[in-house]
């Protein structure tokens, strides 16, 4: 029988200074040349797994481990991690904390000179591995001058110089587009593609992955709960459900025509495997269910008017962008990394002046104001809730921004004690957010800037890093505030959200903004969409495959109204 | 905000640009040499009593070698010419007052009862400005020239301990990231009203805490995951052996300018420990 490249028996640990294990009574083989999805939601012991596995813990994070870790033949608790690292490779999410080298190829060396490999072969291991991932003529590249897609390469690169036996990826593609995402992904599938290497991938969500990856392991509160290919584990929607992952609408619906008697040979997980054994669908349910929710009041409260921005090194962020925003309006802002939505969103609340043309806010122009005075209006959520949380409570950092703005003491509290309701952070009013998870932390940072009660509110990627259901808690409360008339203004990459979500779109590419319009048409831009790098909402793919063309849904309730005239799942 | 424009000047020094000329070509230990030279003869021209045109000679000499060597600095700073000259005056006008202390002939402004102007805080004023001025523009000469890989590699290999050279070379390399955390810090806090734009030094000093108490966090965290990820890239600061992916060789042209620099440098230092040569005030 094959020899397993990892076995995990009986494994638990618990990090120092806590007393509830973060992953217990692990048991796991790996074989050489899978690719293993390690799946669950922020807080489910991937990244604890992953980092034993590595050797990383016990060694470098403190903790008291059980249980036995082998991996690549060596018991990770009698070697260190510089001779682990012979064997394994790891890749961290964020790419900006792993480039450490002022040129791409001292980056990718690193590894290979701590080795000491000879000087020959360390350039052609170089050569191979930039080659690799796509990155050979950036050799001597700042690789903080990369955008996000290519540093993740180089981070790869850097891994896959000195040729490991098991690489492992931490939510390699978290910060990153689609397109950018799919590119790196289809990387370790390459690499993976000669059999000698041993892939883990560590990540919140399967839909991207189900063509990339072997096995699946699930995780939920520490534990494996189970264990299969993708189509297995995406059978188990209320699993999935549970452990806040997202199931793909192709396989959701799948299941549900699989219950109403249609026939497939196996589960279908993608649009034109569900769509195939349909034909042409006959449904009663043609008439619309309204869907236009619209909001939208009249009165411009934003005005973009021929506005440039161009930074120190002459790169043109923004170049000549005109755009209007009405009050009550919910817009998305879409484009890959390094399109212009944070640069464009920035002028709103004068983190960023115009180089040419005028910005209004409310008729008037946002440079007359300082970013604390506009404050008041614009509320601004940034990406990583870290950034914006210090106090140490719950409380405090909620009224914190009252207090910078003056409000009356009453008044403050008052203020508190609502927006905590709304935001569902009653009960954690004395903790200290430090402890929260990523997605709780989100919600503090929503309700500190919700408490000051602005007009307008500004998104900045708000699903990054977050699993469906925190998601689906902050989303929920977007949508009540929108409902209430706030003007909602949201960057994001996630194209489900948008559509589900917005009531106007705004696709933007190298500074431009290529095209705007209602969210009903904006997904039937093919060529703009294409230009942009973006791709259709899957829930759109699917329905315009089953139903006519150009039909616009919001959400799989919708289209299984349409289909079955029905919202609720029949599974 | 002004210490945005002090880490961006940092940011620049410390930056490597690519070039060919003969800088660039140089090996790091001879750049390193040359900056130990320049430092250690800056020391002397900035002692009191030595006449302040060695100190405006030697900040020339090094601006010459700079930029003909294919370090181009003045492209680097013109956008922040205002906050240099800033920088150098408030160091200049502080000089002035402390070294007032000294034995002087002739007091040239008085303001009772602490300011005193004499021509002796004007000679320590200019020589420590000049010397501040050699210091920046020799170290920019090094790191704007040299892959910082190169020089921890090198640096090691004349004996160096590799933790030493690793840390000061990250150290260096950390300067961006500071910045980074720091603008968006900084901005996070101004979108909840936190007002760092106005106010008076106090209000602004208050308002600190709430920028560096996040940024803190958010620095040791980073510093947390840089450390991890340096021993999963195999890191291991005991191990002696290691290797480079450039040839680092020393040319002639290189063994020269060590022994010139450094022996230069030495000399001086002997002469002087002799009483060979004795320093006096030019006043």
């Amino acid at each position: 029988m094959e020899k397993a490249v990892i076995s995990i028996k009986n494994m638990s640990f618990t990090y120092k200074e806590t007393e509830t294990p973060a992953v217990q009574d692990i048991n796991l083989e790996i074989y050489k040349g899978q690719i293993v999805l390690l799946l669950g939601k922020s807080g489910c012991g991937k990244s604890t797994l992953s980092l034993a596995i590595n050797g990383l813990i016990p060694h470098l994070i403190e903790g008291e481990i059980r249980g036995s870790v082998e991996t690549c033949g060596i018991n990770i608790s009698e070697q260190n991690s510089a001779e682990m690292s012979k064997k394994t490779g790891f890749v961290f999410q964020d790419p900006e904390v792993q480039l450490f080298s002022m040129t791409v190829e001292d980056e990718v060396a690193m590894s290979l000179s701590n080795m000491a490999v000879p000087l020959d072969e360390m350039r052609s291991q170089v050569d191979w591995a930039l080659e690799t991932v796509g990155m050979r003529g950036f050799e001597l590249q700042d690789p903080a001058s990369l955008s996000g897609g290519e540093k993740q390469r180089v981070a790869i690169a850097s891994v896959l110089a000195r040729n490991p036996e098991l690489l492992i990826f931490d939510e390699p593609t978290g910060n990153l587009d689609p397109v950018a995402s799919r590119k790196v992904y289809q990387t370790i599938k390459d690499i993976c593609s000669s059999g000698n290497h041993t892939v883990i991938i560590a990540e919140k969500d399967l839909g991207a992955l189900i063509d990339f990856v072997d096995y699946v392991v699930l995780l939920d509160k520490g534990k494996i709960v189970s264990t299969g290919t993708p189509r297995e584990i995406l059978q188990q929607v209320e699993l999935l459900k549970k452990c806040g992952v997202r199931v793909p609408a192709c396989v959701q619906l799948g299941l549900e025509l699989q219950a109403k008697g249609f026939s497939y040979p196996k589960l279908p997980i993608t649009a034109e495997e569900l769509v195939k054994p349909l034909g042409v669908f006959k449904t009663a349910y043609q008439s619309d269910k309204p869907n236009l929710d619209s909001t939208a009041q009249k009165g411009v409260v934003i005005e973009f008017d021929q506005v440039t921005h161009q930074f120190k090194n002459g790169y043109k962020g923004l170049d000549n962008i005109s755009i209007k925003i009405n009050k009550g309006e919910f817009i998305s802002i879409l484009g890959m990394n390094g399109a212009g939505k944070s640069t464009l969103v920035s002028h709103i609340i004068g983190l960023l002046r115009p180089t040419k043309g005028t910005v209004l806010v409310n008729n008037e122009a946002s440079v007359k104001f300082t970013v604390a005075e506009m404050a008041r209006r614009v509320g601004f959520i940034f990406q990583n809730p870290n950034h914006q949380i210090f106090n140490d409570t719950v409380h405090k950092e909620i009224t914190f921004g009252p207090k910078n703005l003056g409000w009356a003491e009453e008044e403050i509290e008052r203020a508190a004690i609502q927006i905590t309701r709304v935001a569902s952070l009653e009960g954690m009013e004395n903790k200290d957010p430090e402890g929260l998870s990523i997605g709780e932390k989100q919600r503090v940072a929503l309700a500190s800037i919700l408490v000051m009660d602005p007009d307008i509110l500004i998104l900045d990627e708000p699903t990054t890093g977050q699993d469906q259901n925190s998601l689906d808690d902050m989303m929920a409360i977007v949508a009540e505030l929108h409902r209430r008339g706030k003007t909602i203004i949201m960057i994001t990459h996630d194209m489900d959200v948008a559509l589900q979500y917005s009531n106007r779109v705004a696709l933007m590419h190298k500074g431009k903004i290529l095209w705007q319009g209602p969210v009903q048409e904006a997904f039937f831009q093919k060529q703009v969409l294409e230009q942009a790098r973006l791709n259709q909402p899957e829930v759109l793919k699917i329905a315009n495959l089953i139903l006519k063309e150009n039909t616009f849904i919001r959400d799989l309730n919708q289209l299984r109204y349409r289909l079955f005239g029905e919202e609720e799942s029949v599974i | 905000m002004i210490l945005f424009e002090v880490l961006g000047i940092a940011e620049t020094l410390v930056k490597y640009e690519p070039g060919k000329g003969y800088l660039h070509t140089m090996n790091p230990l001879s750049k390193l040499a040359l900056v130990i030279s320049v430092f250690g003869l800056g020391i002397f021209a900035a002692a009191p009593g030595v006449p302040w045109f060695w100190g405006l000679s030697l900040f020339l000499v090094t601006c010459l070698i700079t930029s003909t060597g294919g370090v181009h600095l003045y492209q680097e700073f013109k956008d922040r010419k205002p906050y240099i000259i800033f920088i150098v005056l408030i160091f200049g006008v502080m000089n002035l007052f402390t070294g007032r202390g000294y034995e002087a002939e002739n007091i040239l402004f008085h303001i009772p009862p602490w300011f005193t102007v004499t021509d002796v805080s004007v000679q320590f004023a200019v020589t420590k400005t000049l010397f501040l001025l050699t210091s920046i523009v020799v170290f920019t000469l090094l790191l704007k020239s040299t892959h910082l890989s190169d020089l921890t590699y090198s640096i090691s290999k004349v004996g160096m301990p590799y933790a030493v050279a690793m840390i000061t070379a990250t150290s260096v390399r950390c300067v961006p990231m500071v910045t980074n955390s720091l603008k968006v810090t900084y901005n996070a806090q101004r979108a909840r009203g936190l007002d760092l734009d106005k106010g008076n030094i106090k209000e602004r000093i208050k308002h600190m805490g709430s920028l560096m108490a996040p940024l803190i966090l958010v620095l040791i965290k980073t510093i947390d995951l840089m450390a991890i990820v340096f021993h999963s890239r195999g890191l291991d600061l005991s191990n002696k052996r290691r290797t480079h992916i450039r040839e680092m060789k020393l040319s002639a042209v290189d063994l020269l300018t060590i022994f010139i620099s450094l022996g230069g440098l030495i000399t001086l230092i002997i002469l002087t420990a002799t009483g060979i040569i004795e320093w006096q005030f030019a006043g």
